[in-house]
């Protein structure tokens, strides 16, 4: 096989997107776990600067790593595990659960609205950022539904995803957010999976809360996001 | 190893078939783990073989967000032009919602805590006046 074909094989690009991501990981590991040195921040950073200079296009690139793409739907699934290993104080706190998650993701929504009008962002991007605390394929739908553009919104989603994930931890601290099950929910609602998969790192009861608050925030949000914005957007 | 990955797979596509069927505004994916979770209420367990993929699977999950987040890249020029606005409101959206989503749970934690207790002490109330007429068996 001339080696010219690689370039278009999935192999390359699946290669070369785990082999950033375990360097990111071990960047991440040596920094202490840095906010800044967020795995998938590092990754994503270090991927568009390769890409942007062997001049690969996008579009090439992700029908290539379609594999890992994919492995979201089984990740979200596996979800479940988790939270059915804690699912007693799931439901001893099922109140402050549905009443934090809700709030949060309201209070999201809210800001996001009130930046963008009082910087005079034009409909469809407004519609794409106010979807950016959903889990990417939820907020892709929901995005396309309100008028805003659905790549648009996934890329919002993963930027908050990653925000979230490098200093939510850190400024959940800094105002003496301990309790797992505070921590798990503010992560789950804000930065959805990438805000579990971070705090699934700190333990596994507050990587549940997350799990459960991130499903709760696509559920809620599918509802009530197209009712927000039949009257605001 | 392969029964985990089938478990997942089989409850990730009927959550699919069902969103669709039924019109759901919710993914086929979050489907999947609501059925998975009744599933595992219904089995009472979650099996050595599903549960080690699981958690091989979501040890690694910020990895699957990468490919989505270098679609950064298509739209550079909106960024150029919108960086400072998406950025604020990126940052302000994720303050917005970390800090009350933590405080209002922390609330309603207290709020049902309160209520919870107040319950107890309302059943330790009963409990005492049911023993005071043993008292007097027990002087006599």
């Amino acid at each position: 096989m001339p080696l010219g074909e690689l370039m278009t094989a999935p192999l390359l690009y699946l290669g070369l997107t785990c082999g950033v991501y375990v360097a990111a990981l071990e960047v991440n590991r040596r920094s202490g776990s840095h906010p800044l040195s967020n795995p998938v921040l590092l990754s994503v950073c270090s991927l568009i600067a390769i890409l942007w200079w062997a001049r690969v296009d996008y579009q090439h690139y992700f029908a290539n790593v379609q594999l890992i793409h994919f492995l979201l739907g089984p990740a979200t699934v596996a979800l479940a595990v988790p939270l059915f290993r804690h699912h007693q104080r799931v439901r001893r706190a099922a109140l402050p659960i549905v009443g934090g998650v809700l709030c949060g993701s309201a209070a999201g929504v809210l800001t996001t609205l009130a930046v963008c009008s009082a910087a005079g962002i034009d409909t469809a991007l407004t519609a794409s950022l106010s979807t950016k605390s959903i889990t990417a394929p939820v907020a892709m739908g929901i995005a396309e539904q309100i008028g805003g553009v659905p790549s648009l919104a996934a890329v919002f989603a993963v930027l908050t995803g990653m925000t979230g994930a490098a200093f939510g931890p850190w400024l959940l601290s800094r105002v003496k957010v301990q309790t797992s099950l505070e921590r798990g929910l503010a992560m789950g609602t804000t930065s959805h999976g990438q805000g579990t998969a971070r705090i699934l790192q700190e333990n596994e009861e507050a990587g549940a809360f997350a799990g459960f608050a991130m499903g709760l925030t696509a559920l809620g949000m599918a509802i009530l996001l197209p009712l927000l914005a039949r009257l605001v957007l | 190893m392969i029964k985990g990955i089938a478990t997942l797979l089989g409850f990730q596509l009927a959550g699919e078939i069902a969103a669709r069927l039924a019109h759901l505004p919710v993914s086929g994916p979050i489907c999947g783990m609501a059925a998975l979770l009744v599933w595992l209420h219904v089995k009472r367990e979650v099996g050595g073989e599903l549960g080690r993929v699981c958690d091989g699977i979501l040890a690694n999950m910020a990895l699957l967000f990468v490919p989505v987040g270098v679609g950064a890249m298509s739209y550079s020029g909106l960024f150029a032009a919108t960086w400072p606005v998406i950025a604020l409101a990126i940052l302000a959206g994720a303050c917005a919602t970390l800090l009350t989503t933590a405080f209002v749970t922390r609330a309603l934690s207290d709020w049902t805590g309160r209520h919870a207790t107040a319950e107890g002490r309302g059943k330790a109330a009963v409990s005492d006046s049911y023993q005071e007429p043993s008292t007097p068996t027990n002087l006599s």
